[in-house]
């Protein structure tokens, strides 16, 4: 018995498996996506075929009665399922759709991916965006761009889920959906997480998060809550509110792996740990690794060219 | 599955309960001849239930209540399902779910939404077995085209944005396509009897008191309409046969129930062949003139050449006849049609009296006939009561009256004097409406004759026509006023209903015509049509070149050779009609260059250059709308440029 449910699982996936390699040749990965018949699908939803069945009725009621205007009904409602199929196919054909990652983050925090739609001549209506298997929370920040957030548990450098969008519009009928790939990578840096005989060091962005500051560019692990969405709706631009500045002079600092931790991920999670706190008192620093070592500098960007270097390690 | 209403926004989901609060109400008032009056006070007090939940903005109800409040109507309607029947039990489940569904409708519960869409839609056809008539087809329509929007208002996560442009464009397609599986889906015989609606009998009764018609001869209510397929018969001879009624009983004539089919008598000539479309009045018998020939198929002859439905005719029907207008051949033993209940002896004597000496019973008919005139009888609508021996008085005293009681003295006086007579109720006349393109037969013309046995054949013979001529004439709209006349000062109203009704029942009858009664003989000569024409094409293979090839070609060649233009290259297309771009040329040099040479077109172009960069290089939609709406406000002042 428990031999017959393990094929059927395997055939499941297999079966599963084909069908993707399938997509892939139909719609190869691409940054940007225009949505075709080729990798398009629709079909009638459970209401849809529940106002087939009336048509049914209604035209088995028309007969019987031999009532032409019941019959008359029973083509009109026809007709319009039959006209949903190509109106719901319409309201997404064509519909441009690319994706970028909204910033990096840590492992376990969630993976934002910025959704844009576009087209010529308006937008989908009534759309549902969503990952092929896991559900994710979606944030609709204007017309055309949602966010769409993804659970990152592990460090690395990931290439976004088969995305998938559907909607029911304009009836409820009829589902048009597909599943597409877009070229749109990701980073999940290892999340920092300070030694635990360091001492008891939280984070300065926390603790002193009661004056506003201004704010400034977003970085690495700026927490989402303090995003200013209404700036980057109108703007593009990602800006966090800062609560609290602090400045402290600093000198060269060479980063490298704690033998005293025993898992690597303990050790590049501390690193990570020590790189922001760096950074945060804009002290340069450098990252000692094994091929080669990242240089001695500041800034975002160095900042984010170390912890990619962690990220791969 | 996407949930419909878990999506909306609060507001559009406000907007929403009111307008299917809205179509409930019309829905109810389309469907009120199904209901007793109980179950239409408990339904309208359930949709002002949902009216005040919806003013105060109340939570609606809860599951248990509804399903309690749904048991005990149920077990009401149940109790009373003896004299609702089949149909009318139904109306009433379906409009109690949908009302209370609505009640109870919250967003929490979304599958409830195509639930009670699905049954609006299944009520609205019901509504359809009720009403044929073209104004409440047009009302029925417009609800339907409301629980339409209602329904795409469930899918729209927002208030939509009508683009008319787009809704009518699809309207017109969905129109067009209705209307050809209208004319083309092959349409089937009744696969089996459905229970039709009951409602009251209109029209002649089964009992005829001497009395009881005159009701009906007020009524300006339609009873059917005719149209014939050439000549129509004389005004004189178009009586058309409805019922017969052959028991009396002193006081009323009965009419026994027609039993069904009988071969049709063979052709004869001349015959009139003729279309009816009869109002329905909740009975079996239909209306037809003479003896019938030949029928279509939705309706049967019986044994007394009367025109039959199987079922109580429950809603507007068309049937096809065609008839001889020749007295009836007897089918069976006409003894039953001597019988006379004791009573009303000085008829008796009369009878007899008359019989003397007299050959055939077509005398005896006629001298009937002539003691009628001679006796000084006169014709009104409104003789008064008659009481006790309702022939003798009539004869001997009152002297005054109508069809009926000059019809049923005379099969009286036939009877007694031994020849077999029976009474006829039908309709006598009728008016020639749209310039005589057909005959309207209202309740007022409703009439009583009697038919006489002799050489084995009935003979119809109508004394009330020798005593009021003019009813043998045709009439026109003028001369209505004379036989209103007799009805006191209210036939003025009655004219101006009829004046202004008129063409509304003109647009009426040709709905009846070619919508209604669209059946599968005529689907069959439609398709005999569409063959004829394709014969005609293959005939003459030129024509089939000339009418379908060519065309079809020249849409091809157009469609190969249509320019495909980038949108840039659309947007920007009436200045590069004027001015071509340089390939080596940017848009924005193209544009800039535009500029110097306009200076008057400069704010323009540059605002347009303006809103095309935003919109290709910073994405933003709204860019190339603005761009292409500067460059439609351009577009006149591009023509008056010279170069």
């Amino acid at each position: 018995m428990s031999d017959m449910v393990g094929i059927a699982a395997r055939v499941q996936t297999q079966f599963r498996q084909r069908i993707w390699r399938w997509l892939d040749t139909r719609q190869p990965i691409s940054a940007v996506v225009r949505l075709q018949q080729r990798f398009m699908f629709v079909f009638p939803t459970r209401f849809g075929f529940g106002l087939c069945a009336l048509v049914l009725l209604l035209y088995i009621l028309g007969t019987n009665y031999q009532n032409n205007l019941i019959l008359l009904l029973a083509y009109l409602l026809l007709v319009l399922v039959i006209s949903t199929i190509v109106l719901a196919f319409l309201n997404l054909h064509h519909c441009e759709l690319s994706a970028r990652p909204l910033a990096d983050v840590f492992a376990g925090q969630n993976a934002g991916i910025l959704l844009t739609l576009q087209r010529r001549t308006g937008v989908p209506l009534a759309l549902d965006a969503g990952w092929q298997q896991q559900s994710g929370q979606l944030i609709p920040v204007s017309d055309t761009t949602v966010v769409l957030e993804l659970p990152a548990p592990k460090r690395g450098y990931f290439v976004i889920p088969r995305l998938k969008l559907q909607s029911v519009y304009p009836f409820g009928l009829v589902r048009c959906w597909c599943y597409v790939r877009l070229d749109c990578h990701y980073w999940v840096f290892p999340a920092p997480v300070p030694a635990p005989y360091a001492g008891p060091q939280a984070d300065p962005n926390q603790q002193n998060a009661e004056e506003w500051a201004g704010q400034r560019q977003y970085q690495p692990g700026d927490p989402w809550r303090q995003l200013d969405w209404k700036r980057f709706s109108r703007q593009q631009q990602l800006l966090v509110h800062q609560f609290s500045a602090t400045t402290l002079p600093g000198t060269d600092l060479w980063l490298s792996i704690d033998p005293r931790l025993n898992t690597l991920e303990a050790q590049l999670s501390d690193l990570a740990e020590r790189a922001l706190r760096a950074e945060q008192a804009q002290q340069p620093f450098g990252l000692r690794r094994m091929p080669t070592d990242v240089a001695v500098g500041s800034g975002p960007a160095h900042l984010r060219q170390v912890l990619q270097a962690l990220a791969l390690w | 599955m996407v949930n419909a209403i878990a999506q909306i926004s609060p507001q559009l989901f406000q907007t929403l309960q009111w307008r299917l609060w809205l179509f409930q109400l019309l829905l109810w008032a389309l469907l009120l001849p199904a209901y007793s009056s109980w179950s239409l006070a408990v339904f309208a007090l359930l949709l002002l239930a949902k009216l005040w939940q919806l003013y105060r903005g109340g939570r609606p109800w809860s599951l248990t209540k509804n399903n309690l409040l749904a048991a005990a109507m149920l077990v009401a309607l149940l109790i009373s399902s003896r004299q609702l029947g089949v149909m009318h039990l139904m109306f009433h489940f379906l409009l109690l779910a949908a009302i209370l569904r609505l009640l109870g409708l919250s967003e929490r519960r979304p599958s409830d939404i195509s639930q009670l869409l699905w049954v609006h839609y299944f009520l609205l056809a019901c509504a359809f077995i009720l009403h044929q008539d073209l104004w409440l087809a047009v009302l029925i329509f417009c609800a339907f085209l409301l629980n339409l929007h209602c329904h795409h208002l469930c899918f729209c996560r927002e208030q939509p944005q009508w683009q008319w442009r787009q809704v009518s464009r699809v309207a017109a397609l969905m129109t067009a396509a209705t209307v050809l599986l209208f004319l083309l889906f092959p349409r089937l015989p009744p696969l089996w009897q459905l229970p039709g609606a009951k409602l009251n009998q209109t029209g002649l009764s089964d009992n005829l008191a001497p009395g009881s018609v005159s009701s009906l001869l007020q009524s300006n209510a339609l009873a059917f309409r005719v149209k014939f397929d050439g000549a129509a018969p004389p005004p004189e001879m178009r009586y058309f046969r409805a019922k017969i009624y052959d028991v009396f009983d002193g006081q009323n004539w009965r009419a026994q129930r027609p039993q069904l089919k009988a071969s049709p008598a063979p052709a004869d000539n001349p015959h009139y062949r003729y279309t009816v479309i009869a109002e329905p009045h909740q009975q079996f018998s239909l209306f037809v003139l003479g003896l019938p020939n030949q029928n279509s198929s939705n309706v049967a002859v019986n044994r007394e050449a009367l025109v039959v439905t199987e079922q109580p005719l429950s809603q507007r029907i068309s049937y096809q006849l065609s008839s001889s207008l020749v007295p009836l051949p007897a089918r069976g033993d006409v003894s039953r049609y001597l019988q006379l209940p004791a009573g009303n002896v000085k008829a008796r004597e009369l009878a007899l009296q008359l019989n003397q000496g007299v050959p055939s019973a077509k005398t005896l008919a006629a001298r009937i006939g002539s003691y009628f005139q001679q006796q000084q009888f006169r014709y009104s609508l409104s003789p008064g009561e008659i009481n006790g021996e309702q022939i003798d008085n009539f004869l001997f005293d009152k002297k005054l009256g109508f069809c009926s009681h000059y019809a049923s003295s005379t099969v009286f006086l036939l009877r007694a004097a031994g020849v077999p007579a029976r009474l006829v109720g039908g309709y006598l006349g009728g008016e020639w409406q749209d310039n005589g393109a057909y005959l309207q037969v209202l309740q007022k013309d409703a009439h009583a004759w009697v038919e006489y046995y002799q050489d084995n054949r009935w003979w119809p013979f109508d004394p009330t026509a020798l005593i009021e001529p003019s009813l043998l004439v045709d009439l026109s709209d003028d001369s209505i006023a004379t036989e209103f006349s007799g009805l006191g000062g209210d036939w003025m109203l009655q004219r101006l209903e009829i004046l202004l009704m008129q063409p509304l029942r003109n647009m009426d009858y040709y709905w009846s015509m070619w919508v209604l009664s669209f059946d599968s003989n005529q689907q069959q000569s439609l398709f005999g049509q569409l063959n004829n024409w394709r014969q005609q094409l293959q005939v003459q293979p030129k024509h089939a070149f000339w009418l379908l090839i060519l065309p079809g070609l020249g849409l091809v060649i157009w469609w190969r050779r249509r320019p495909r233009l980038q949108p840039v290259e659309q947007l920007f297309q009436p200045l590069l009609r004027l001015q071509a771009k340089l390939p080596q040329q940017s848009y924005q040099q193209y544009l800039q260059q535009w500029a110097e040479q306009h200076p008057m077109l400069m704010p323009e172009i540059s605002a347009c250059l303006d809103a095309y960069l935003r919109w290709q290089f910073n994405g933003e939609p709204g860019g190339l709308i603005q761009a292409r709406q500067i460059m439609k406000q351009l577009k006149p002042r591009l023509k008056r440029l010279k170069f």
